[in-house]
């Protein structure tokens, strides 16, 4: 039961969220919340996305975006306030990150630009990726239906055995 | 009043004899599942002063659609139960046994009725919580969580109380086991299906199908959860219509319309036939 549900369980392919507009030389921070799903994408900068992200594997298609141009300085940290981007970007654009912790990325956007503009901040997965399940999810179901088999064998091994006895 | 160790006794042999093996485990599996099956990937974009509001709102939905599912389950579940535990009894006359015992019958029919609700109630309440929680676990979340699950428990509760009051109804009524769970199982279904009816179907009467039974408490929680949009809004605009405290109000008369009248008729006018 919990195995089939964790392994059916796959994220949305993609998932962008936009917030009003950020001042100039103003930081904003955006929180992504999210379980242990493997390798993404965090895209800056596209309302919307149609196909695959480059760098994401699956059936190649051609990408449909509609973007914002803004340059803008974007930092990327993790749960455990590791930073995995520090740079001046020109938005739009992607960047490989892999979820393998549950919790919240923060991620940092200072507005580099001479005017105010939303910048979306999206999150995207391949189609079809296996790895782009709840991991700790999946690994916990994966325990306790090993657990479930190993006791159900057990007892019936057990009964098996005891009958042999009982009838002598 | 404390209660004394006669009464203490007889509650935990109720409920050692409603949950035997495999009533618990048959439960705690369905819940489970359908906890699990309706519980939301942790996927939430937001801002720092948003985060809580974000998290809210994917707990209250996980929340909802995890009650909403096991609610036909729930009900017809608790229905059996109750119908087991009141027309059973009658049929193997531990009911004659029970009522010449010095206990009184009020608390032999509280005993009886409580011991499926009360576990039943908080076994899903727990369970269901347990997961949401384990599921969203953060720093942010924990509280959203609690704050979400108090207001669930008294819905879980007054939903049960329709189902066990209505069970003990019939099996009271018929004194029969099977007849019994039969018509407790289909009264069940008719009304978990007349929620389920759109107005395509019958035209505007739907309207007001989302005042029956089953779909009012689930209402009055997605009213406090701040959620809009409910499963029922197929049944058409009447629904935002009525205030919150509407649902709420009728949520609790349904807990005690068949469960007071049954509970009088026990203490006063109930015979035991040969």
């Amino acid at each position: 039961m919990l195995f089939l549900n964790a392994s059916s369980e796959h994220v949305p392919r993609s998932y962008i969220y936009t917030l009003g507009e950020i001042p100039v030389n103003v930081t904003h921070v955006y929180v992504v919340s999210i379980a242990p799903v493997g390798p993404g994408n965090i895209s800056v900068g596209y309302f919307r996305i149609t196909g695959n992200a480059p760098g994401l594997g699956g059936p190649p298609s051609e990408l449909f975006a509609e973007s914002v141009v803004l340059p803008l300085h974007l930092l990327i940290t993790d749960p455990a306030n590791r930073t995995l981007f520090n740079a001046d970007i020109v938005t739009p654009d992607f960047f490989a990150v892999d979820f393998n912790t549950r919790g919240d990325y923060l991620v940092y956007l200072t507005n580099n630009g001479n005017k105010s503009e939303s910048i979306p901040i999206g999150v995207q997965f391949g189609e079809g990726n296996l790895q782009n399940r709840e991991f700790d999810k999946y690994m916990l179901s994966v325990t306790l239906t090993l657990i479930g088999v190993i006791l159900i064998v057990v007892g019936v091994v057990k009964k098996l055995v005891a009958k042999p006895v009982l009838s002598c | 009043m404390w209660p004394n160790n006669a009464l203490i006794d007889l509650f935990k042999a109720e409920i050692q004899k409603a949950w035997s093996f495999p009533i618990l485990e048959i439960a705690v599996g369905l819940i489970a599942f359908t906890t699990i099956a309706n519980i939301h990937v942790l996927l939430n974009i937001s801002t720092q002063t948003g985060l809580l509001a974000s998290f809210s709102i994917l707990i209250s939905d996980s929340f909802f659609d995890s009650l909403y599912s096991q609610m036909l389950f729930l009900s017809i579940f608790c229905g059996v139960l109750v119908s087991l535990s009141f027309a059973r009894d009658y049929e193997q006359g531990f009911m004659q046994t029970l009522l010449s015992s010095p206990v009184s019958r009020s608390v032999v029919f509280l005993v009886k009725f409580f011991a499926v609700i009360l576990p039943l109630t908080i076994l899903t309440w727990v369970m269901t919580t347990s997961i949401v929680f384990l599921n969203f676990y953060s720093g942010s979340s924990v509280m959203v969580v609690i704050e979400k699950a108090l207001w669930a428990l008294p819905v879980i509760f007054i939903a049960l109380m329709f189902c066990g009051g209505f069970a003990a109804f019939i099996s009271l009524s018929l004194k029969r086991t099977i007849p019994s769970v039969l018509t407790v199982v289909l009264a069940g279904f008719s009304i978990w299906y007349i929620s389920t009816v759109t107005s395509d179907v019958v035209g505007n009467i739907a309207n007001y199908f989302i005042l029956t039974p089953f779909p009012v408490p689930l209402i009055a929680l997605s009213r406090v959860f701040g959620r809009v949009v409910t499963p029922f809004i197929s049944l058409g605009d009447f629904e935002y219509v009525l205030p919150t405290w509407v649902f709420w109000v009728l949520s609790v008369f349904y807990a005690l319309v068949f469960l007071v009248p049954v509970y009088v008729y026990f203490t006063r006018r109930f015979e035991i036939r040969e």
